[in-house]
């Protein structure tokens, strides 16, 4: 038996900045894009402005009218980094195998340590006051058996809180949940389970195997075991990436050629500006798709020269779409860049202009955000 | 048309041809030679609308004409012909073409020569005659650097300038430049440049001899480059496009040169570059030599992470300091060690970062450059 933890820092941003700005303490606090920006959104708000209805994503303009007289902040990456990376070094020190999710999310496998503590509770109660004592900030942690369970129960018990969800109560914690709560199921999933009847997970586990798998193929087989809480994924530490990748599912099937180009350049821009930060190149560009009928299929495509541009990831995406059959409507896409290097081949001659207009929007998207300034071609 | 030939002057024929006949044709007469006869013999022509090659052999003509026969049958029959001498005959009740030689023979389905597309008229303003020999070198030592994805189409050809008394060829994919001047007699004032398509130099350069005192003659017009060689004309359409300005590419002030071996510098990064990851994986150079010292260790490695390493020192000689490392794509060091001919070359570094230049003292009027790889800190 396993036992892993997943930490959670709450409303880390927002955190950071009340830490930094002790007059914000108790106050809302909403840390986001530019102020007055059309399409700037907000990144992370304290819970104080969650009262007042405002979310993450949401735009900056309708989080200022529910919430006028919050501190608005525009965030500094450069410190958020640099605590993210003091809380990940403490957490690193209570467990054998550390992987860390994102810049305010870590899974910890825990197994074997056990008899460290008087118990799971009191394990999950140190690497708090561990990360409270070096940070000055609260997280939520979520201990469970695996990492599926663990990071269900960190979100289950926000903000600064703890919960242990042993393996002889996964049922119980489960079987009453929303679907939505199950991992990569979100608002587009619920509802295509609720055309079968399916809203909570009990409901999901009263479906057999086979009827899953052929009502959603592979993803039916995921739901099935998500269902019981199987999850076999270790914790693994943090390697290089071996790819980039950017997806997303449409609110309505696409089958407008348009609007998948479109969705093509922000997957791109975005894939390739991760990959210039990580001073990489890649010379794999792969086109995903899955149709409205769940079919998913994957298209690559290799270059002779490693690439870090935003206009070759698009429009070598954009030549890999058009080789595809699109009778059906589409229900996802994405873009993934692999094959990465980094060995970088100097050119004789200045760099093209395409690759200073990459330059300067990374400059704007570090500073401001990334939704501040987006390619033309993007818009409708 | 009947005639008769010695089976090597046809193999020749084919073959000196054989490369303008299209891989992926137009229109269907164009995987075909067209054979026809005249007073120089017979003239052989292949055409895929950018290249065209036309040469005449020797033959004897027992009755005048011409056909379209397809190139591959032809090219392998003549080939595997039994006997010293072959016989053609078209037979026009068949459409066909009829090859004989010895006790073997080969019926063959031609195609009408009116629909063979003609050659484009070239009309050029003036030819310069240029010797085979350095014709020859010339292309042999720039064709390395062109490009060979044609992302930007300009960058597979060699930039050819004709003056009065010299004429220039530059290639580059802009990651490495190979440049050669020569000096010529019998030019014009008026300078003419153009790009060349690889593909048609590389043709040219084969059939160049690399001995005795030939001439080759060259002419451009608008939108085509004429070369001929002995009974061998080539017309090729040229690369259209921004070449790019290479003036303030090469290196003025070279602090460092390394001399060495050149056989014994490209055996090594074989060698060496057996455990790079792939083709275009990089090779470390560091230098290892006492300051001020004129001699010292060229020390030349490649590491694949999970798969290994190799190192190797050659003896080299040091002019300047002796601060050197640098990495850079191997293939593109051995492909200017392959076309040189001197005994030594000279490598000038100036930084990690700038164009290695790579000088064959036995060729002063050369000049490669390439440049190097960086990884993150």
């Amino acid at each position: 038996m396993r036992t892993i933890a997943h930490v959670d820092m709450d409303c880390f941003f927002a955190a950071v900045e009340v830490l930094d700005h002790p007059e914000y303490r108790g106050l809302p606090v909403i840390v986001g894009g530019a102020r007055g920006g059309a399409r700037s959104v907000v990144s992370t708000c304290s819970y104080e402005a969650r009262a007042y209805g405002v979310h993450s994503a949401m735009p900056m303009a309708t989080a200022e009218r529910l919430c006028p007289d919050a501190v608005f902040v525009c965030g500094n990456m450069r410190r958020y980094v640099e605590v993210s990376n003091l809380v990940m070094s403490v957490l690193g020190n209570m467990a054998p195998i550390i992987q860390q999710v994102s810049i305010d999310e870590a899974f910890l496998d825990m197994t074997g340590c056990e008899h460290l503590y008087p118990s799971a509770y009191g394990m999950g109660e140190a690497i708090r006051q561990a990360i409270k004592d070096a940070s000055g900030l609260t997280a939520s942690v979520g201990i469970g058996p695996n990492k599926y369970i663990a990071k269900l129960a960190s979100s289950s018990c926000k903000p600064n809180g703890l919960l242990v969800v042993s393996e002889g109560e996964v049922e119980a914690f489960l079987d009453p949940m929303p679907v939505s709560k199950l991992w990569g199921v979100g608002e587009q999933g619920s509802k295509e389970l609720a055309r079968y009847g399916i809203t909570t997970v009990s409901e999901l586990k009263s479906w057999s195997q086979q009827w899953m798998i052929d009502k959603f193929g592979k993803w039916g087989a995921v739901l099935y075991r998500l269902a019981r809480g199987i999850d076999d994924d270790p914790v693994t530490p943090d390697e290089e990436p071996q790819s980039y990748a950017s997806e997303n599912t449409f609110e309505t099937d696409i089958s407008d050629i348009d609007v998948l180009r479109r969705a093509l350049v922000h997957h791109s821009s975005r894939v390739a500006r991760r990959l210039r930060e990580s001073r990489m190149l890649a010379r794999t560009v792969t086109l995903k798709i899955k149709y409205s009928d769940f079919q998913q299929i994957t298209r690559g495509r290799s270059l002779v020269e490693p690439f870090d541009d935003d206009n070759t990831a698009y429009a070598t995406s954009c030549s890999i779409l058009d080789e595809i059959n699109l009778a059906k409507p589409v229900r996802l896409i994405g873009v993934c860049l692999s094959g990465l290097t980094g060995e970088r081949q100097l050119s004789l001659f200045a760099q093209p202009r395409a690759a200073t207009a990459d330059s300067v929007l990374d400059a704007i998207a570090r500073k401001h955000g990334s939704r501040l300034v987006v390619r033309g071609r993007e818009l409708q | 048309m009947r005639i008769a030939c010695s089976k090597a002057a046809l193999v020749n024929g084919i073959h000196a041809v054989y490369r303008a006949v299209s891989a992926k044709p137009a229109m269907p007469v164009l995987s075909g030679i067209l054979m026809e006869t005249c007073s120089k013999g017979l003239r052989l022509v292949a055409y895929d609308l950018d290249l065209g090659i036309e040469t005449f052999i020797p033959v004897t003509i027992e009755q005048d004409g011409q056909m379209v026969i397809p190139a591959r049958y032809m090219a392998d029959i003549t080939r595997r012909l039994p006997h010293s001498e072959v016989c053609i005959t078209y037979r026009e009740d068949m459409h066909a073409a009829e090859i004989t030689s010895d006790r073997a023979s080969f019926t063959v389905k031609t195609m009408p020569a009116r629909d063979f597309p003609s050659l484009p008229e070239i009309a050029a303003s003036h030819t310069w005659v240029i010797p085979e020999t350095g014709l020859k070198t010339m292309i042999r030592r720039t064709i390395p650097a062109a490009a060979a994805d044609d992302s930007r189409a300009v960058l597979t050809g060699i930039r050819t300038c004709l003056q009065r008394d010299s004429v220039s060829m530059l290639a580059t994919d802009s990651f490495r430049l190979a440049y050669r001047t020569m000096p010529i007699e019998g030019g014009i004032d008026n300078e003419v440049t153009a790009v060349i398509p690889v593909k048609a130099m590389s043709e040219v350069e084969k059939n160049l001899a690399a001995d005795g005192d030939r001439m080759a003659s060259l002419a451009i017009t608008e939108s085509y480059a004429m070369v001929q060689v002995g009974p061998t004309t080539y017309i090729t359409r040229l690369l259209e496009g921004q070449f790019p300005s290479v003036k303030q590419v090469f290196p003025q002030n070279i602090p460092v040169k390394i001399t060495c071996d050149r056989l014994q510098l490209l055996d090594s990064i074989e060698r060496v570059s057996i455990m790079c990851k792939d083709e275009l994986s990089a090779i470390r150079m560091t230098y290892s030599g006492d300051e001020g010292m004129a001699s010292g260790y060229l020390t030349i490695s490649a590491v694949t992470p999970d798969a290994g390493e190799a190192v190797e020192d050659i003896p080299v000689s040091l002019q300047g300091h002796a601060n050197v490392q640098v990495a850079m794509r191997a293939r593109y060091l051995r492909d200017v060690l392959r076309v040189l001919d001197g005994e030594e070359v000279t490598l000038g570094y100036t930084s990690f970062k700038h164009p290695i230049e790579v000088k064959d003292p036995s060729d002063p009027e050369y000049t490669y450059l390439l440049m190097p790889v960086t990884s993150p800190a």
